[in-house]
């Protein structure tokens, strides 16, 4: 790969134009969508705004759209914890104790996530009307399910990889179990932690297809569920409202994952026990 | 009394016993260490001393208490481990001062304890590094600060210098003596290095598939092994062991085919061993009158230096001599061996040493 190392011009230009190409296809929707949410005139075509403003944004973050951006939130936010303090729970014995065939049955707790989720919706809809979770509380309890086989397998894993020593040696040292999982355990296993909560919140916070058959009403409704409730609400499409609710909408995943790339690169304090 | 008794204590892994029936007293202030070969049990012992493994049955008596069900806490024992199982994401001040913060110590006296610690273990300047920045020497020194932080009765130490390179070693075996002497801490010391053992313990324990062999100070272990393991575990080279097939008139014929004559002799006693044992340092190549004696074909020299390892052959039977000047022989030459009554060490068919 000599000439790959001094391309002729006639290359570097080709290899630039094609580049360009790439990016004004992924840039257009994205500049699309973010020129039509702070053009007060948005009609829904390509067109630079003569005006900026942020009233599209400030109509989103009031009234309805404010409501179901906390719904998303509260749902999300409960959906990650849940799935992360029950996968700790199940996912420590899972990794300490002799239990037979446990890694059979984690792989095929795991099946239950790859079905898609339309094949359950209907038994999960009938369940909880019975149980009477048709509502925020019974979404986040279905999506923790969803979320459970595969943050127990990872933090399992995650889990084999901490010498029993440490614990022993905290033991000796007077360490009750649950002082040795806060302040032994846990700590050691922050990076798979994130993992986990991160996965569970970005799943909830992205998650449609639930929230729309459990829940009924604008008011319960989260994000993903409302955004496609808002089309054409109001007799016409307003493309102005529709922008910036989708870029409020994105904004946490994007968030979230900023936030985890940082606890990703900076929470692997080394697990050894050599160091 | 002793400090801590282990009263007929036996260990089963599910269906596998692993110690059968198994006593010993430690004496308090004693520097014990129990040496044995790979899977005899030391760790085992050392954890059910510890309280990280039950005691399936038998008694474990600290200051003649009963502490089978104490928690390891509340026996006042702590532990060194091989790997020194320092927790990777705390400073080495909170590593050391981990145990008292669990006491619920306050913030002002964990300071000043583990402070004194790092001073005795000079470890002042490193107080607020991570385990992984740390050499190995420093690391051992940090895992032995949260060992004594506590002010235990007794540490346990499972190979603590086996991670460690020859040199440093010898250094933290020096400074574990030193320790030891100024502290005078009770410390059972698991170790398969001899030299460890020989050096470092008032009394020794050698183990054998889950029992104590012998326990003793390790003079006595080496002057007077009470059986033939214990005979041929300790001492480096290992001492010549004959096992006798037949004896014969003034001669005795070994299972390994070596004839060795102990015609110049006046007692009989020799007549009545089943194993018969002599350390290479005894073996003399040439002989003298009054020996027993022996023909021996040359196999191969190692030559230290200062001293000279021979090793022979007669019949199929090895023999190992160690001279501590040049070896006066070549390889594959026939020489005679010899060796002292005195120097013997003989166990009977039970192998009881005999007298
Ligand atoms: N948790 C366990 N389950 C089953 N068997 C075990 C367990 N721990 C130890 N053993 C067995 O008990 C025996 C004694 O083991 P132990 O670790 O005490 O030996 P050791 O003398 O410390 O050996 P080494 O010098 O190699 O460390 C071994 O045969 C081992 O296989
Ligand atoms: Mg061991």
């Amino acid at each position: 790969m000599i000439a790959g190392i001094r391309p002729s011009p006639a290359r570097t230009i080709s290899v630039n134009l094609l580049l360009g190409a790439v990016i004004i296809v992924w840039l257009s929707p994205m500049s699309w969508l973010i020129m039509t949410s702070v053009d007060p005139e948005a009609s829904g075509s390509f067109s630079v705004p003569s005006r900026i403003s942020l009233e599209h944004f400030a109509v989103v973050l009031s009234g309805t759209s404010l409501r179901q951006f906390i719904n998303s939130l509260v749902i999300a936010l409960a959906t990650a914890m849940l799935t992360t303090a029950v996968a700790c729970m199940a996912a420590y014995p899972f990794s300490r104790l002799k239990i037979p065939y446990k890694d059979t049955l984690l792989w095929s707790l795991a099946l239950l996530r790859i079905l898609p989720s339309t094949a359950i919706i209907i038994p999960v809809f009938l369940t909880g009307r019975v149980l009477g979770l048709l509502n925020a509380g019974g979404v986040v309890l279905i999506l923790t399910l969803m979320n459970l086989p595969f943050a127990i397998l990872l933090l399992k894993n995650f889990f084999d990889t901490i010498p029993t020593e440490l614990e022993e040696a905290a033991y000796i040292e007077g360490a009750t179990l649950t002082q040795n999982l806060l302040h032994v355990v846990f700590p050691l296993s922050r990076a798979g932690l994130a993992v986990i909560w991160f996965m569970a919140f970005t799943s909830a916070w992205n998650e449609f297809l639930f929230p729309f058959v459990m829940l009924r009403s604008d008011q319960e409704f989260p994000m993903a569920v409302g955004l496609y409730a808002a089309f054409g609400q109001y007799g016409t499409t307003d493309y102005g409202f529709l922008t910036a609710y989708s870029i409020i909408y994105a904004a946490p995943a994007v968030l979230v994952y900023f936030l985890l790339k940082r606890n990703l690169t900076t929470g692997f304090a080394g697990v050894g026990v050599k160091g | 009394m002793a400090l801590l008794q282990a009263r007929h204590f036996c260990k089963d892994f599910g269906a596998v016993n692993v110690i059968p029936d198994l006593s010993i007293d430690i004496q308090e202030g004693d520097f014990t260490v129990l040496v044995g070969p790979s899977g005899c049990g030391k760790s085992t012992l050392l954890r059910m001393i510890a309280g990280l493994e039950d005691i399936t049955r038998g008694e474990l008596l600290i200051d003649g208490r009963l502490a089978n069900d104490l928690h390891p806490r509340e026996r006042g024992i702590s532990m060194v481990f091989q790997s020194y199982a320092l927790y990777p994401h705390m400073s080495v001040s909170e590593n050391i001062g981990f145990g008292l913060k669990l006491e619920g110590c306050s913030k002002a006296e964990i300071k000043q304890r583990v402070g004194d610690v790092a001073d005795a273990l000079q470890l002042g300047e490193l107080l607020h590094r991570r385990p992984a920045q740390l050499s190995g020497g420093q690391r051992q020194r940090v895992a032995i600060g949260r060992a004594i932080v506590r002010k235990p009765r007794i540490i346990l130490f499972d190979e603590p210098l086996s991670n460690l390179d020859a040199k440093l070693r010898v250094e933290m075996r020096m400074e574990l003596m030193k320790f030891h002497s100024n502290h005078g801490i009770t410390t059972i010391y698991v170790t398969h290095d001899q030299v460890e053992a020989m050096t470092m313990a008032s009394r020794i324990a050698v183990m054998e598939k889950g029992q104590i062999r012998q326990f003793d100070t390790p003079k006595k272990l080496f002057d007077a092994p009470t059986d033939p393991f214990v005979a041929g575990f300790i001492g480096s080279p290992q001492m010549n062991l004959f096992e006798v097939s037949k004896v014969d008139g003034k001669t005795l014929v070994t299972k390994e085919g070596a004839t060795i004559s102990f015609a110049g002799l006046s007692s009989d006693r020799i007549g009545h061993a089943a194993t018969i044992g002599v350390r290479p340092e005894h073996v003399s190549i040439g002989g003298k009158e009054g020996e027993l004696a022996f023909m021996a074909r040359v196999d191969l020299i190692e030559n230290l230096g200062d001293e000279s390892i021979v090793h022979l052959v007669s019949g199929t039977q090895k023999i190992t001599a160690r001279a501590f000047y040049g070896a006066e022989c070549r390889v594959d030459q026939e020489v005679r061996l010899g060796f002292r009554e005195a120097n013997t060490h003989m166990f009977d068919q039970a192998g009881q040493r005999l007298a």
